[in-house]
């Protein structure tokens, strides 16, 4: 949660659902998750553990 | 090449019934002025006066000397001014830099602050509220301020003081007339502005360039304020629904300016490109953002506007939506997790 961007990852198609690998480097803790289509970006709070 | 206007001011106790002006340019020749009859300046009075020969020289450097020649005036000692000028061939459009200091809690405020709200409409004179002791202040801002020594609301300084000959006061009264002075003058540097508000990474960015149109010396420093408007909140004895307006937000450059973007002496045509980049804090709504620039000249710890400038935000990534139209899970997770949609999306 110090805003540095931990990774991007595009999704390749049109999908209703998409795997979300969370990199190794993430230790535990808050992450913000953030995806965008359009002109529409939605945020949800992550738990890693 | 500039008209010479002046007025003349009595001092003493006889009142004056004519009088000319007359002016010199460095060991130029006398430019003698016509006579002007008045119906008598009495003490404290001043008199407009327009010189018949314009003030057209080459570009160069040098003293303005004007002085007063008033009929049966014979004490000379009081009757004349020096003034540094630098001649320019080409110049920029000058904007005039009006800076407050304000705060919610300041019950003397809302005249003043609806002062320079309509002065900020002027496309030439651009404001900046620095708000001190509420929930708009920012740390920068106030440490930016102090060197002014100007600790008291509503106070205002126009043009960082003009190396101190222009001190700050809570003559709001004034400013429009004051304002409406120095938007008459030129300035060596324009100020172009590049702003970008990523709102994937919520960083703001600031691209300035600066063009000179004279080789200049001195010691010159930017800056770039985040400014915010139409924020609706509390203020005393502004009546309800009061929204604040010029709010500056973060002083990018710090308290003193980034020093050393611009060499001590510039080159006419050179362009400096200071890059300067802030976190945008999740409160602020990028929507309401716009960034102000400054050239400062320095001297001797006091400061002079060279040029002042604004601009917008332009979003470099996508708007923030409200609701949320997917979800995450499990949540926590390990090494994956999954994000479902409400509906098909494409890729991006």
């Amino acid at each position: 949660m110090d805003g540095r961007v931990v990774t991007e990852q595009r999704l390749a198609s049109s999908v209703d659902r998409a795997e979300l690998r969370i990199p190794q480097e993430c230790a535990k803790g808050s992450y913000l998750l953030r995806v965008a289509s359009g002109d529409r970006l939605a945020t949800t709070t992550m738990q890693v553990e | 090449m500039a008209d010479q206007r002046a007025r003349a001011q009595r001092d003493s106790t006889t009142p004056l019934i004519a009088f000319r002006v007359d002016w010199r340019f460095n060991n130029g020749p006398i430019q003698v002025g016509n006579t002007q009859s008045t119906t008598g300046i009495l003490p404290g009075q001043y008199w407009p006066y327009t010189h018949p020969t314009p003030f057209n020289v080459p570009a160069s450097g040098g003293t303005l000397k004007v002085w007063v020649v008033g009929v049966g005036d014979t004490n000379h000692a009081n009757d004349t001014l020096f003034f540094p000028v630098d001649v320019l061939n080409a110049w920029a459009t000058k904007t005039v830099l009006l800076e407050q200091y304000t705060g919610t809690w300041c019950q003397f405020c809302p005249i003043p602050n609806a002062v320079t709200n309509t002065l900020n409409d002027d496309p030439l004179i651009i404001v900046a509220k620095h708000h001190n002791g509420d929930e708009l202040s920012s740390a920068s801002s106030t440490a930016y301020w102090q060197q002014f020594g100007a600790n008291y609301s509503p106070s205002g300084v126009m043009e960082q003081e003009e190396f101190g000959t222009l001190p700050d006061n809570a003559n709001y009264d004034l400013w429009s007339g004051w304002a409406d002075l120095r938007k008459q003058g030129v300035s060596p540097a324009s100020i172009g502005i590049t702003a970008g508000f990523n709102a994937w990474q919520r960083v703001l960015t600031v691209d300035l360039s600066i063009g000179f149109t004279a080789a200049l010396s001195g010691e010159f420093v930017v800056n770039a304020y985040v400014v915010q408007d139409n924020i609706p909140g509390v203020q005393v004895a502004g009546g309800s629904n009061y929204v604040h307006q010029q709010v500056v937000r973060e002083v990018m450059g710090g308290a003193s300016g980034t020093a050393g973007a611009i060499p001590a002496t510039t080159a006419a045509g050179r362009h400096i490109q200071p890059p300067v980049q802030h976190g945008d804090p999740e409160e602020w709504d990028a929507g309401s953002l716009r960034v102000i620039a400054t050239v400062t000249e320095k001297r001797n710890s006091t400061s002079w506007t060279v040029n002042v400038a604004e601009g917008e935000f332009v979003l470099t990534s996508v708007e923030e939506h409200v609701a949320p139209f997917f979800r995450a899970w499990p949540n926590p997770a390990s090494g994956s997790a999954f994000v479902q949609f409400e509906q098909p999306m494409p890729g991006r």
